[in-house]
């Protein structure tokens, strides 16, 4: 009955008499259908990702930067070995000084224990929110010389925080 | 050498086993015996290799820089076997051994099929980017010719090793513990069995067979799947057992990047066995086969080229620019090849148009795997991001693991829907009653779980949702798992899979959202209340005594709930690894089956401190705390310094008399000395509560007389002066853990079930059979089928 009806239509738009090749056309039809559908969802799907993904970067900074922003960034650099740096392990925060790479110093309050590998870090990178002058970090990642770490990027942990 | 030597002449037979094949494809089947001769020769080849760089590993031959580089003398058995492929010489060595190894249960397995030719010219192909790759990074160079810049000369490298002062850098400790022994190998061999689905469906494509193929790749695309995910498992289980990453999964780029070929070839599976069942997707598998082999190149590249540097806390070391293009150019030529031979191929392959009722089991499953791809395009994306910004010039970013958790919700949820309904379908029509029937029961069991979990303290909205498809998905696998397990046990696997992956999120949703962590300072002997635990620090031994290298201590934390005590055993070392500049650790972990409590150390320090007081020969103080108790430092008494029972260490003592209300005592104070640090032995006072230890001992050469000793003075009525010994920790709690690993070994093992029954119809030629006659379980047998679409 559908079938009918729908040969009918087909007949009408291109005047095939043939009801197989109507059918395949219709077919053909369900088909792009199909893929227009599939494709906006993928598009939405791309769209929304990206949206994420732009939602969820963290920029890289400097300090000077970070202190107008006003969120939450990175910034890389090094820290400042002959300054003094302590942990309070009563309020579990880790404060040390650091240089980012235009050469701004800043404090950075970091919550949590000094990091693994902090000693031996040529480079520092701070994920956090710049307030009142001073850096309060979330997370550090410490790059190492290489002669601490083998070359296998699957044998080679640093820190970090994971579900 | 002589392995150098080897690498170049297997570079040599890789091309000609390439070369052998592809003539032989072409018809000159003369050239079929010396091609498998070759073969051979390659494996014998590598296999000395192997053996080589193993000898050169375990008797310490530090003139080879990849040697020096990642073993030393210290190193002991199991750990001295992974630097075997600790860097990423010796790595691309064991995917090569690997290859070779696969290719060794290949070669057989596609002659008896009439796939050899094809199969094995593609094959070449990936040995010789391998062998490429290894003469490269090649592991048997010498430490004067990669450190020639450095001045290191052979004279000065020899001499070293002749002395015997040769030593290497050694493994990171942090690294030295079994999991090393089996994550990398089990990873690297599903890294190289994802090779094969390609190498068949190029095969499939020359020989113009396009549904004879999927019948022989799919066990194999099956073992891929099941061996890199065990291995990415073990990868998680590493990470929270030793690392104290405090959980399974950051969405690091070294992990998504192995990640990322796995979810295309879990993908490819399920279109596959569409079309072992329908003959459709004909053209999907083709592309699926060569993307899963495109994404274990671009992981490659991506871990290994060091484009990804700042992003990740794996270290990256630059391999140089040569290795750097390398990858990507065989990145670039295994796309190309797939891709240009699908379009060569075309016009035989584009009459396979796929015609199925969105009602059918196999349409489900085509959107399951498009699921599963946009999970794989997601991690991709996420992982690429850093470095395609910086490519087009965008400011520089870094991912956070909330993009892809929040992408990923939705996804989970896609996939548990899609995989209740292609459990409940059947192929080619479903009608609604029969759906209906069969996903009722699930839906009410969910349902009911899912008030449970509510009130199990579940709340949030996406968690819930995940929860209750999870559920779903559970319910009906395992039903038809039952089912199917009393008819024919080996129909089992896909629904023993599916109820893993669903216990596994389970569990990621436990775990992930609902893990408290708490910091905590736990005074030696003092319970501490911690997340509802009480929590003692009970002491520490030093343990791998045998080791000079290191100074390693097992803490004992107590942790008591309810009565019932359990024993959690973090670890805080120093290694010369790092000349000892800071600790290093590991978390202790005390198992239950409901949640895990999970120590991990954070600082180990001493509060209280007891005054000191120094004297010389024959000199009084009053006890700085107690005025009522003073005491004299009579002389030094060295006669057992030579006689230590601590080896390496002096025996010193001094004698004193303490004077008390109750009259003087005389005391004999031992310190052990090692030339630079004191280990005293604290000494009580009889008839007081106060102990005194010699801490230091100061000699002046000139004048003996006046030498001096400091003495701490410790009063047990002033607490202040009682040094306590305090354990800092990050003390999580984290519930239902277990689900997750639980979930993945109930997967994989799901995947070794399909295996063998797909292993088993891979040899006989028959036909398909007739879609109308599948029968899957109970649930399924009972429809009666189809009309065809339209």
């Amino acid at each position: 009955m559908l079938a009918e009806e729908l040969n009918r239509i087909v007949r009408l738009f291109d005047g095939s008499s043939s009801v197989r090749s109507a059918k395949q056309k219709i077919i053909i039809t369900i088909m792009q259908t199909r893929y227009i559908i599939g494709g906006i969802i993928a598009v939405v799907f791309v769209a929304i990702g990206f949206y994420a993904l732009n939602d969820s970067g963290i920029q890289y900074t400097d300090i000077k930067t970070a202190e107008v922003l006003n969120k939450k960034v990175q910034v890389k650099g090094k820290w400042l070995k002959e300054e003094p740096k302590s942990y309070d392990s009563k309020a579990n925060v880790f404060t040390f000084l650091m240089e980012d790479d235009a050469h701004n110093k800043v404090k950075v309050e970091y919550t949590g224990a000094q990091p693994n590998n902090f000693e031996l870090a040529e480079s520092v990178v701070v994920k956090g929110k710049m307030e009142n002058g001073v850096f309060h970090a979330s997370d550090i990642l410490t790059k190492c010389p290489s002669k601490y770490e083998g070359s296998d990027p699957n044998l080679h942990p640093g820190n970090k925080k994971s579900i | 050498m002589v392995g150098q030597y080897i690498i170049h002449i297997l570079f040599g037979i890789a091309v000609g086993i390439t070369v052998s094949y592809f003539m032989a494809m072409k018809g000159k089947t003369g050239l079929l015996a010396p091609a498998r001769i070759l073969y051979y020769l390659f494996a014998v080849g590598l296999g000395a290799v192997t053996v080589l760089l193993m000898n050169n590993v375990l008797t310490h031959q530090f003139q080879y820089a990849y040697v020096h580089g990642y073993s030393s003398k210290d190193l002991g058995s199991p750990f001295i076997y992974a630097a075997f492929y600790a860097g990423q010489e010796g790595s691309f060595t064991l995917w090569t051994i690997f290859t070779t190894v696969i290719g060794l249960f290949l070669l057989p397995y596609v002659k008896k099929r009439g796939y050899e030719q094809p199969v094995m010219f593609f094959y070449g192909l990936i040995l010789v980017f391998l062998m490429l790759m290894l003469v490269a990074k090649n592991p048997f160079a010498f430490l004067w010719e990669t450190m020639a810049n450095q001045g290191i000369t052979q004279e000065r490298v020899t001499g070293l090793m002749n002395d015997g002062t040769l030593n290497g850098k050694g493994l990171n400790p942090v690294l030295q513990n079994r999991w090393i022994i089996i994550h990398p190998p089990i990873l690297f061999l599903g890294f190289a069995a994802m090779a094969v689905p390609f190498v068949m469906s190029m095969a499939g494509l020359v020989k113009r067979e396009f549904q004879e193929w999927i019948r022989i790749a799919f066990p194999w695309a099956l073992f891929a799947c099941a061996v890199l995910g065990f291995g990415i498992m073990l990868g998680g289980f590493w990470a929270y057992v030793t690392l104290g990453w405090g959980g399974f999964w950051a969405w690091d780029p070294v992990e998504n990047s192995s990640l990322i070929p796995w979810l295309v070839c879990v993908a490819l599976v399920h279109t596959m066995y569409v079309q072992r069942k329908t003959k459709g997707f004909v053209k999907t598998n083709i592309l699926l086969s060569v993307l899963t082999f495109v994404a274990v190149m671009l992981s490659t590249f991506l871990t290994r080229s060091g484009i990804l540097g700042e992003t990740s806390v794996h270290s990256f070391v630059e391999p140089g620019m040569y290795v750097y293009n390398m990858l990507l150019f065989f990145l670039i030529f295994f796309f190309v090849l797939g891709v240009s031979l699908i379009a060569i191929y075309y016009k035989d392959i584009k009459k396979f148009n796929d015609r199925f009722e969105y009602s059918s089991r196999e349409f489900t499953l085509g959107i399951g795997s498009a699921v599963l791809l946009a999970s794989a395009v997601i991690v991709t994306l996420g992982t690429c991001y850093p470095a395609i910004a910086e490519l087009i010039g965008q400011q520089k970013i870094a991912i956070q693991q909330s993009f892809y958790n929040t992408m990923h919700i939705p996804i989970m949820i896609a996939l548990f829907l899609v995989n209740v309904f292609s459990m409940a379908m059947s192929w080619k029509r479903t009608n609604k009653e029969q759906l209906i029937k069969r996903i009722k029961w699930s839906v009410i069991i969910s349902l009911l779980s899912t008030i449970a979990t509510y009130f199990l303290g579940v709340h949030n909205a996406e968690y819930l949702a995940l929860v209750f498809f999870s559920w779903m998905a559970l319910v009906i696998n395992v039903d038809m798992a039952v089912t199917i397990l009393r008819k024919t046990p080996v129909k089992s696997g896909a629904y023993i899979s599916h109820a893993g992956v669903a216990l596994l999120m389970l569990g990621i949703v436990a775990t992930a959202g609902y893990t408290e962590t708490s910091h905590a300072r736990l005074k030696f002997n003092t319970p501490t209340n911690v997340l509802g635990y009480s929590l003692t620090y009970k002491g520490r031994d030093r343990v791998e005594k045998e080791f000079k290298d290191r100074e390693k201590y097992e803490y004992y934390v107590e942790v008591e709930k309810n009565g019932q005590k359990l024993l959690a055993k973090p670890i805080w070392y120093w290694s010369d690894f790092n000349q000892r500049k800071e600790p290093m650790a590991e978390p202790g972990i005390a198992w239950t089956p409901k949640s895990d409590l999970y120590v991990s150390p954070k600082q180990v320090i001493y509060e209280g401190e007891a005054p000191k007081v120094k004297l010389m020969k024959e000199q009084t103080s009053a006890f700085p705390t107690d005025s009522t108790v003073s005491f004299t430092m009579q002389r030094f008494d060295m006669s057992e310094a030579r006689n230590s029972d601590m080896e390496g260490y002096l025996k010193m003592a001094a004698i004193v008399t303490v004077h008390t209300a109750s009259g003087d005592v005389e005391k004999k104070l031992y310190t052990y000395f090692n030339g630079t640090e004191f280990l005293p032995i604290e000494t009580k006072i009889p008839n007081t509560n106060k102990r005194l230890s010699l801490i230091e001992v100061k000699r002046n050469q000139q004048e003996p007389d006046k030498s001096t000793a400091t003495f701490a003075c410790i009063d047990e009525a002033k607490p202040e002066t009682i040094p306590v010994e305090v354990f800092v920790a990050d003390i999580s709690v984290k519930p239902f853990i277990n689900l997750v690993w639980i979930g993945v070994i109930t997967m994989v093992f799901g995947f070794f079930i399909a295996i063998f029954k797909h292993l088993g119809e891979s040899v006989k030629k028959q036909e398909v059979p007739n879609p109308d006659s599948v029968s899957e379980g109970l649930i399924t047998s009972e429809s009666s089928l189809p009309t065809p679409v339209v």
